[in-house]
């Protein structure tokens, strides 16, 4: 298999956060440390004010700077789908991937005194079932596959308003985007 | 911001320091060992031990960064592609070779070959320290500035613990001409290195202005909230570096002693110059990422 990425439809997502707290319930994570996050963003004036949303994971890059930066090996990407692991027993917590990062994935947190981030809830898609924020979304904003299939369906947009350049680290997402949120 | 980064500003600033200190030491050790092979014996042997603990010190400090400290020896498995790795390991190299270049420097006899190994692994150690700060997404970082500003940080810093460690040893002491005029040179050369990055600064700024929103954030922050510090730091450090050159350069014409007081004063100078400045490196840096 190729690399797994997400697709994330911004036209229907209600901004509902369902996403962000299955994935927390699902990585336990504590309050204030967020794997998954929506952003919200808003402009305009009278009459024509706009709004929109972005659901932000790990984007698992094709090229990523976390695995590149991190001393350890602690982040690596798995070969079979490239999912950009961690291995949380390697961590030392310099926490050098949150400067690494162009979409703030992973985590410093304090209390184990290592970071954390998103793992494509691997347990899960390694049983055949899906991530847990893919199964939450109650709008059905948020898909994930093999990226290049997902692109050929949604077309191939990773470089919005709000976004750094896709082209740091060649993020495994495509989006569809609002018109205010188009580059 | 330095409740946060305290261990890495001590870190980078004193590992800054030992390296910079042990390049001038070999320096002025090299320039004297035919013209005063005893001046080169008694002017260094003090500082060359004194490299050690200070190095010791600043690796001490690092691990106060880590979230997991017991786990510091894993920082070098990444040496195929992470900068930290590769600083870790030339650091701890550059340690030692310092105990290396200690021991055979208590010769007076000694070649200069390993202290001119000892000091390339010294500037790789620093080379990989700006590598991982030009390799974040932090505009203020990523730039050639940081390389600039780390290597004549380490010359700086260099001269000003070498002028110290040499002050406290000859206190007191007439100097050989060849002597002063080997500290003259060093003091030149600290002179250009302190030079070169306030004459990039422009460069750094039109740089950022012309960059990102985050870019943009920095150098605001810079020109804004961190101006009097920025302007305090170029201050003190011009200052520093000038006194410590006009008192050698006065006692080479006069009594060839090094005025003990001056010294320290242009030396604290130096050392809180460079200090302000890191501060304000590790306070400007805007981050690209989202929320």
């Amino acid at each position: 298999m190729a690399q797994l990425g997400f697709y994330y439809d911004m036209t229907i997502c209600t901004s509902c956060k369902v996403c962000q707290i299955a994935c927390s319930d699902k990585n336990d994570l504590e309050v204030g440390t967020l794997f998954r996050k929506v952003h919200n963003f808003e402009g305009g004036k009278f009459p024509k004010p706009w709004a929109y949303n972005l659901s932000m994971a790990c984007n698992h890059c094709a090229e990523p700077k976390c695995t590149k930066n991190c001393p350890t090996g602690a982040l690596y990407k798995r070969e079979k789908d490239g999912i950009v692991m961690f291995d949380e027993e390697k961590c030392i917590g310099c926490k050098l991937c949150t400067w690494s990062c162009p979409y703030g994935a992973p985590k410093y947190i304090e209390s184990k005194g290592k970071s954390g981030k998103c793992n494509f809830c691997v347990d899960l898609i390694d049983a055949g079932e899906q991530p847990a924020c893919v199964d939450a979304c109650q709008m059905r904003a948020l898909e994930f596959g093999d990226i290049e299939e997902l692109r050929k369906k949604y077309g191939n947009t990773a470089d919005i308003k709000g976004l750094p350049e896709s082209g740091i680290t060649h993020p495994s997402i495509t989006i569809t985007p609002n018109k205010e949120a188009m580059k | 911001m330095f409740a946060e980064e305290w261990p890495l500003m001590m870190f980078t600033l004193i590992s800054q320091l030992a390296i910079g200190s042990f390049i001038m030491l070999v320096l002025i050790r090299s320039m004297l060992a035919k013209k005063d092979a005893l001046s080169a014996q008694r002017l260094t042997s003090f500082g060359f031990l004194a490299v050690g603990p200070i190095m010791a010190l600043a690796l001490f400090f690092s691990l106060f960064h880590l979230g997991t400290p017991m786990g510091a020896y894993r920082s070098i498995l990444n040496l195929s592609s992470s900068w930290l790795s590769r600083e870790i390991l030339t650091a701890g190299l550059f340690f030692v070779l310092w105990f290396a270049t200690y021991k055979a420097y208590q010769k007076e006899n000694a070649g200069n070959a390993l202290g001119w190994i000892t000091s390339l692994v010294g500037l790789l150690t620093i080379f990989s320290m700006a590598s991982i700060y030009s390799s974040s997404i932090r505009p203020a970082w990523s730039n050639a500035h940081t390389f600039i500003a780390f290597f004549g940080a380490t010359l700086v810093l260099g001269y000003a613990g070498t002028m110290a460690l040499i002050g406290h040893i000859v206190k007191g002491q007439t100097l050989s001409a060849e002597a002063m005029a080997a500290l003259k040179k060093v003091g030149y050369a600290a002179a250009v290195a302190l030079i070169i990055p306030l004459i990039y600064l422009p460069v750094y700024f039109g740089n950022l202005n012309s960059g990102d929103a985050a870019a943009q954030a920095s150098s605001m922050l810079l020109s804004g909230s961190y101006l009097i510090p920025l302007v305090l730091r170029w201050v003190l450090s011009l200052i520093g570096v000038m006194m410590l050159i006009n008192v050698i350069v006065k006692q080479s014409k006069g009594a060839k002693t090094l005025p003990a007081n001056s010294i320290l004063l242009a030396v604290a100078l130096i050392l809180v110059g460079e200090f302000i400045g890191r501060y304000v490196f590790y306070a400007s840096a805007v981050s690209i990422m989202i929320g």
